[in-house]
């Protein structure tokens, strides 16, 4: 009967959707599209009035190296919370990151784990091996990455499977994990091991562990596995999780412990909510796999859930046509509740996102519970299924991804209109202040510059300060992108995503393996552009500085000229009535250092146009034409004309016309003059 | 209660009356802020002067603002401290003829109002200052109360986390109570200014600490005056907020469009400073219902006739 299934569901539907990858229970049908290296079977208990989580993993590991491996890597996310002293929490001081804050933490707001045993199948406790590593700063009291060593080394594509078992206390909310009131978030809660990078993968030439510490500002990284949970709670917390539900078990202490499993990811998350409001739904599309959908959302929000499905249905729909078929079976969507928006919303963990949550969101389209849920059902590919190294390459995931929501944005015409941001009360009378409509893509264009401090790729701990770490891996990136889209097409451009998602599904790509993918898909060196956007520090920043044009009378200016008899004879300037030529002066500068093709196009006042171009390594530029008057006027000069690279910076400098353009003046001084107005007026009122 | 409805609408009228004076007052406003953004006119004639990409495009768009943020980035940022400066001298300064035109009436003379803002500009500069003690200790009262609230748990937008503004509705039950007892507590302060005021020009006295501690207490002993001055605000607040919603409906991207907005602007401020005249009519009234002074002339003023 099974087979019928879906034939009478598409008759039903009239929608056919593509085979599914996985299961109804999360495992995949057919081979292992990962290596696995690292699978969970993880059980844990939750009690909530202790804050208290104990648990046991079992992890699977696989040595993926040619060398036997003695000692293994691992992370103890959650000591990042454990005092002022870690790095996570000096970080988040000195680079003022107000969500992943602990400086305003109480007693017992502090949150830990610790690693009570961890054994290997013949009884042997390596725990005692247990040594603190810092390889990011050497910072002695940071307690976020530990190693074991065991007894025998794992041989060369061998494997080894420890039982862990761990205590852990919750923190208060911060950084995407914690307890606010009835809802905890659980990411990064349970000893995770790093990764092992083998040769070629990601340029290292040895097998080499990548197992950073807990930084303020960066996110993670970990190898594909098998994630089986049994999560233990009481009975009238509301469960959601990565992966699919696959068993629910009252127990007679009041708790139920809740079943999930999902093969081929790279992490499991959580959240265990009382009070919370659960609604189901499911993504079905011509061509695509079935996605089934759950929201969890706060009671005092529900008008958020029909939002954040509707919009993640739109990503799955055009990230599903555009970039891959989104694989797994199953998308949790939690939108926490108020008060916890800030710090734990907006984060992707594999088949399960933490979005926002409106009392009352704008209908019928919310442009801020859409973004944010593009965004993070976006990184479903980018994060999720092409598991970058966000510690050293947080590009690859945050600056395509947010790419990638501007595409999802543009595709179904959403726009962002700041009235949408104000409060329900004051949306009809301060509305019209605020009104706009601005696409996702132009909005961060506030974040490009001629030169920038810092590389796209770097280590995102060490940017300056957490302001340079976000505009430099989201929107810069992006941004570049956008220059190599302007540079080869927007049809090849598409080609070299898709191409570049299919062959790195379910593995580690680095920056050279999306330079590559983009050489071979145009079929020209890439590399070259694509280090100097993402590994240099130059900007883009192409103006036309001037123009002017002057009216030469048609005997020439004044001055002296040869008389017939051959001495200069003094000649008065003629007044002009009509006729004469018209000479033009059009200035164009190279301010940033990108070195890219630049084209000028001059038009004339006759309607002619002339394109030319700015020679390589040429920073500036002056055209002169000279022709009659008046139709030979250069009225208009634009650099770049028809479309603009992603990168470049102050639009407006791309084109400067001959006529004054007094309107934009008049509404930005009228604008200005009556905000004065009304700031006078506001402070007049208390005297 | 018709006293009251009485007092509001009298007010009203002498707002609407009095155009010359907001007229003034209107003119102030327009030379602080001419020099508030004089500084910035050569940026902004620099960024958008030849700038064909901007044409069209509404005030809140990346090429509008990223141009404005570029010129204010050169240095061409509008100034506004010594602009507010000007504006407290001259507005205490102007205060001493919008008292004799609401107390006094009749025709409208520049030399007359600018001679009774001369006259009473020191002794209303001393009575500010003195009832700005009294400012302070008017905003302990709904300090203390938010405090109080956040105390018992009850949620004000004073207590609300930041995010409340973006994902909740701040203007709960509690909040609006804290936010009426704000309201209060500042039409109890202006209007005691209001007074003190009336009562220098009424009777022409020196004693300016004397004056701001007897109009507080007249003001204290009539508590329905200050609520009905405080619904005099709020339907201030309410008429220019639909007044500048107006304004911010008008489309941009043209230059007539741009004229008609900054038009539709004076009559927020025209609204704003229309209401400000009305209510020191109203303390003027109050101060002649509790009889006071007897309703007659300033004795040292100029003859409004």
């Amino acid at each position: 009967m099974a087979p019928l299934l879906p034939l009478l569901l598409a008759a039903a539907t009239g929608v056919t959707p593509a085979p599914a990858r996985f299961d109804a229970n999360g495992r995949s049908i057919g081979p292992a599209p990962s290596d696995r290296a690292a699978s969970y079977v993880l059980e844990a208990r939750y009690e909530p009035a202790a804050r208290r989580l104990t648990g046991t993993a079992r992890l699977t590991w696989t040595n993926r190296s040619d060398l036997p491996q003695r000692t293994l890597w691992f992370h103890a996310y959650w000591n990042a919370f454990k005092n002022a002293d870690s790095t996570f929490s000096h970080e988040a001081l000195l680079r003022g990151i107000s969500r992943t804050g602990t400086s305003t933490y109480g007693r017992d707001d502090w949150g830990w784990t610790e690693l009570r045993s961890a054994r290997l199948p013949d009884g042997t406790d390596v725990r005692p091996t247990l040594r603190w590593e810092n390889p990011d700063d050497h910072n002695a009291l940071d307690q976020t990455v530990f190693t074991l060593t065991l007894p025998v080394p794992v041989p060369a594509h061998g494997t080894v499977t420890l039982e862990l078992a761990w205590e852990a206390r919750v923190p208060k909310l911060v950084a995407r994990t914690g307890v606010h009131g009835r809802y905890t978030l659980f990411g990064q809660w349970f000893p995770k091991v790093g990764v092992l990078e083998v040769p070629p993968q990601r340029g290292v030439r040895t097998p080499t562990w990548n197992c950073h510490q807990f930084h303020a500002s960066s996110e993670f990284y970990a190898d594909f596995g098998t994630y089986d949970a049994a999560l233990t709670v009481p009975r009238t917390m509301v469960v959601g999780a990565t992966g699919v539900r696959t068993g629910r078990t009252e127990n007679a202490d009041g708790t139920v412990t809740h079943r999930f499993h999902q093969d081929d990811v790279i992490d499991f998350a959580w959240t265990a909510w009382e009070g919370a409001v659960e609604v189901s739904d499911v993504f079905r599309a011509d061509g695509l796999p079935e996605v089934a959908l759950t929201a969890l959302v706060p009671e005092d929000a529900r008008a958020t859930a029909p939002q954040i499905l509707a919009a993640a249905k739109a990503t799955l729909e055009h990230g599903g046509r555009a970039w891959l078929p989104y694989p797994y079976p199953h998308l949790t969507l939690v939108a926490p509740p108020l008060g916890a928006n800030g710090t734990s919303g907006g984060m992707e963990y594999p088949t399960f996102v933490a979005v926002f949550a409106r009392a009352e969101p704008v209908t019928p389209r919310d442009v801020l519970l859409w973004e944010v849920t593009a965004h993070e059902v976006g990184h479903g590919w980018w994060q999720g299924l092409l598991a970058s190294n966000e510690f050293e390459e947080a590009w690859l995931d945050e600056g395509v991804d947010t790419w990638a929501t501007a595409e999802v944005l543009e595709a179904v015409g959403l726009r962002w209109d700041f009235a949408q941001l104000l409060p329900p009360g004051a949306r009809w009378l301060l509305g019209p202040l605020f009104r706009s409509s601005i696409s996702e893509r132009d909005l961060r264009t506030r974040r490009r510059s001629a030169r920038f401090l810092s590389p796209v790729v770097r280590r995102v701990w060490e940017f300056r300060n957490s302001a340079e770490a976000g505009a430099t891996v989201y929107d810069r990136a992006a941004a570049a992108l956008e220059t190599i889209e302007w540079e080869v097409g927007p049809e090849v451009f598409a080609r070299i995503m898709r191409t570049y998602a299919e062959r790195w599904a379910f593995r580690h790509p680095g920056t050279d393996d999306f330079l590559e993918v983009a050489s071979e898909v145009t079929g020209r060196d890439l590399r070259p552009l694509g280090n100097a956007l993402l590994r240099g520090t130059a900007g883009l920043d192409d103006v036309v500085g001037e123009l002017s044009c002057t009216r030469i009378a048609p005997g020439g200016g004044p001055g002296l000229y040869d008389a017939d008899g051959g001495t200069p004879v003094f000649r008065p300037a003629a007044r002009v009535r009509e006729g004469g030529r018209a000479r033009c002066e059009v200035l164009v500068e190279r301010r940033g250092d990108l070195p890219l093709p630049l084209d000028v196009r001059l038009t004339f006042q006759d309607g002619t146009q002339v394109t030319e171009p700015v020679p390589p390594g040429e920073l500036w530029r002056r055209f002169m034409t000279e022709r009659d008057f008046p139709g030979g006027q250069v009225v208009l000069a634009e650099v770049h004309p028809g479309s603009r690279p992603g990168l470049d910076t102050n639009r407006l400098k791309d084109a400067r016309s001959l006529e004054t353009t007094p309107a934009p003046a008049l509404t930005v001084m009228g604008w200005l003059f009556y905000s004065a107005q009304l700031l006078a007026a506001a402070v007049g009122s208390i005297l | 209660m018709r006293g009251a409805a009485a007092a509001v609408r009298d007010a009203l009228q002498v707002g609407i009356r009095e155009w010359r004076t907001v007229g003034v007052l209107l003119g102030a406003n327009w030379l602080v802020a001419a020099l508030m953004v004089t500084p910035a006119l050569p940026g902004v004639l620099g960024e958008f002067g030849h700038s064909p990409l901007a044409v069209g495009k509404p005030l809140v768009s990346t090429e509008i603002l990223g141009g404005l943020g570029a010129a204010i980035e050169s240095g061409r940022a509008p100034s506004v401290i010594s602009p507010l400066v000007l504006l407290v001298l001259l507005q205490t300064f102007l205060t001493g003829g919008v008292v004799w035109r609401v107390c006094a009436g009749g025709p409208f003379r520049l030399g007359a109002f600018f001679g009774q803002s001369g006259r009473l500009v020191g002794r209303n500069a001393r009575l500010f200052l003195w009832l700005l003690l009294l400012l302070v200790a008017a905003m302990l009262v709904p300090v203390a109360l938010g405090a109080a609230m956040h105390a018992l748990g009850l949620r004000t937008f004073l207590t609300e986390t930041q995010e409340v503004l973006m994902f909740g509705n701040p203007f709960g039950g509690w909040s609006l109570v804290l936010l009426a007892v704000l309201g209060f507590a500042v039409a109890c302060w202006r209007l005691s200014l209001e007074v003190g005021r009336v009562l220098l020009f009424r009777q022409d006295v020196r004693n300016t600490r004397r004056t701001a501690w007897r109009a507080f207490r007249l003001v204290l002993g009539s508590p329905r005056s200050v609520l009905v001055y405080g619904l005099l605000g709020l339907l201030a607040s309410l008429a220019i907020l639909l007044v500048a919603r107006g304004r911010a409906s008008v489309p941009d991207g043209g230059a007539r469009r741009a004229l008609l907005a900054l038009a539709v602007g004076q009559g927020v401020l025209w609204l704003r400073l229309a209401f400000q005249v009305a209510g020191t009519r109203f303390a003027a009234t109050l101060v002649q219902r509790l009889e006071i002074v007897p309703s007659t002339d300033a004795p040292s003023g100029p003859s409004p006739a």
